[in-house]
């Protein structure tokens, strides 16, 4: 068992965000990421730039080189244990958090922790939607441009919002045909033996070896649903989440939410809300507190702030 | 959400090929299986869960609680987005029984 | 199962240049086998990506149907990459670095543990 101030998991921009700030003001932190490098969203949503810093310190540029230099800026700090291949599975009673790695497992005992697990992508079922060659849209991204892998050469994309029209520009930059589109999931269905050779969308068939699920992301606050935390679905921040504040306090005491997980935002909104969160969590001054209010309260849209504003009034508890 | 059956489909497809209309990819569960639970009066995420096993596997319903929310909203029309979660438990991810081992029965959770 | 398994692998699907991350740095080569194939990958990538770059998209047999399943989510969180890695079942190729001598099987249904294995 590891005692520590502040446990971060997720090391996206939002958990960055919150390590960084936490570890400023020399709380002892810990960061668990279940990837190989830290970056979450920014290395497999290449087309991403980083316009709006959201009160970190650091150069605005494509999605990439920032997460690089995320990761110079994290080693720097004493206070600061950064965990990468490691899955946080567990939120149990006092907070502790089971970790696991696939060769050992350990626990954490933070006085508080900050979930910045980011989103899962949405999925609608179709007929055919196992078969291989169907795959959701960040499979698709992080197979591209993590592992440098074609998962297929004729795709077909199923959605019509943001996350398609970038995973369609992803896929013509790396050199392969989108065939059709559907904004539907009730109006395609997939076929082949043992993998994707054909999708049906309304009369029209396509011959396609791959097709991708681009309906959006939503939150993931799995761990904080462990921790019975209130929760609600809130269509304005991506689906299921959890009650909070501006500051990602939940209504369990020492659990805070920041950045995707806590509903599904810009970069600026993910990356300020991570920051406001380890200050808050970390038990900075009221004038560094004021000052990240003051940024995200500039950075976030009047859709997001009306939505986390309702969310104490409305919706489920668990 | 009326759909065809296999019989009915264009013959550009694999006449021998199977409907795999599944809404839990984890557990095997289809449509028709989902439809029939709510139709019994399964009316909750959590009562749909502990009838038919769809969201109780590896993925923890992430990948189908949306599309049962929407089918007991289509068949009950309370509306999806008013029904609470299913419970969620450890562990978040498939994690082995080896790892777990390791951990000190005194002080772990 | 897919015949392809057994023909020559389909190095094809390999990204080796990319507008945006430009040319893909070399890597270590390891050995690995799968269904008795012998095939390479890139020292340190997850077996279900090598596996692509070789032309494989089939990781599993379901316990039920008995259908073909392979990459889904990507990331760790569905149950679709499953194999049998060095015998141990239920292995998420997706997430799962290979090694030189690494030894990976189709999974049918929820498997099986060989006798005399670790």
């Amino acid at each position: 068992m590891r005692q520590v101030d502040v446990a971060v998991v997720g090391g996206g921009p939002a958990g960055i965000a919150a390590a960084i700030a936490s570890a400023e003001i020399g709380a002892s932190t810990i960061l668990i990421d279940e990837h190989a490098n830290i970056g979450g969203q920014l290395r497999w949503r290449i087309g991403l730039t980083l316009k709006d810093t959201g009160g970190l310190d650091v150069e605005p540029g494509p999605g990439l080189v920032v997460a690089d230099a995320l990761a110079g800026r994290l080693s720097q700090f004493d206070n600061l244990t950064i965990l990468t291949g490691t899955v946080a599975w567990g939120l149990f009673d006092d907070n502790v958090i089971g970790i696991s790695n696939d060769s050992e497992a350990d626990e954490i005992k933070p006085d508080s922790v900050i979930l910045a697990t980011g989103s899962t992508d949405i999925a609608l079922p179709f007929p055919g939607w196992t078969l291989p060659g169907v795959m959701t849209a960040r499979a698709a991204q992080t197979f591209m441009h993590v592992h440098r892998v074609l998962p297929g050469r004729t795709w077909v994309i199923l959605g019509d919002g943001e996350e398609a029209d970038e995973l369609q520009g992803d896929l013509e930059r790396a050199g392969v045909d989108v065939i059709a589109r559907s904004a539907n999931p009730d109006d395609i269905r997939a076929s082949g033996t043992n993998r994707l050779t054909h999708v049906e969308i309304g009369a029209d068939v396509y011959e396609a070896d791959a097709l991708a699920i681009a309906l959006g992301r939503q939150p993931d606050a799995e761990l904080a649903l462990h921790a019975q935390a209130k929760s609600a679905f809130v269509s304005d921040l991506g689906g299921f989440t959890v009650h909070r504040d501006e500051s990602g306090r939940t209504s369990e005491p020492g659990v805070f939410i920041a950045g995707d997980a806590a509903g599904i935002g810009s970069l600026g909104e993910v990356i300020a809300e991570g920051r406001l969160a380890g200050l808050s969590a970390a038990g900075a001054s009221a004038t560094s507190l004021d000052a990240a209010r003051k940024t995200l309260e500039e950075i976030s849209s009047d859709r997001r702030k009306n939505a986390i504003a309702n969310l104490w009034t409305i919706g489920t508890g668990v | 959400m009326e759909r065809d059956t296999a019989d009915e489909r264009t013959d550009t497809m694999d006449a021998t090929e199977r409907v795999r209309d599944y809404i839990c990819r984890c557990e095997e569960i289809s449509r028709a299986d989902v439809a029939e639970a709510i139709r019994e009066g399964n009316v909750t995420l959590n009562d749909v869960k502990r009838r038919t096993r769809a969201g109780m596997g590896v993925c923890q319903g992430i990948f189908c609680l949306r599309a049962v929310g929407l089918m007991i909203e289509a068949q009950t029309g309370t509306p999806a987005n008013s029904l609470e979660p299913m419970t969620a438990r450890p562990p978040a991810r498939l994690v082995t029984l080896g790892s777990l081992a390791a951990l000190n029965p005194e002080t772990g959770p | 199962m897919s015949d392809s398994r057994h023909s020559e692998p389909d190095q094809s699907r390999r990204i080796h240049e990319h507008p945006l991350l430009g040319e893909l740095e070399t890597a270590d080569m390891v050995n690995i086998t799968v269904d008795g194939q012998q095939l390479q990958a890139r020292s340190g990538e997850p077996i279900a990506a090598a596996l692509m770059a070789n032309g494989i998209d089939i990781c599993r047999a379901m316990p039920e149907s008995g259908e073909s399943r392979g990459v889904f989510c990507g990331v760790g969180r569905c149950s679709d990459c499953l194999m049998t890695v060095d015998a141990v079942l239920n292995v998420r190729t997706c997430v799962t670095p290979v090694y030189d001598g690494m030894r990976i099987e189709t999974q049918h249904g929820l498997g099986t543990w060989l006798d005399g294995q670790p």
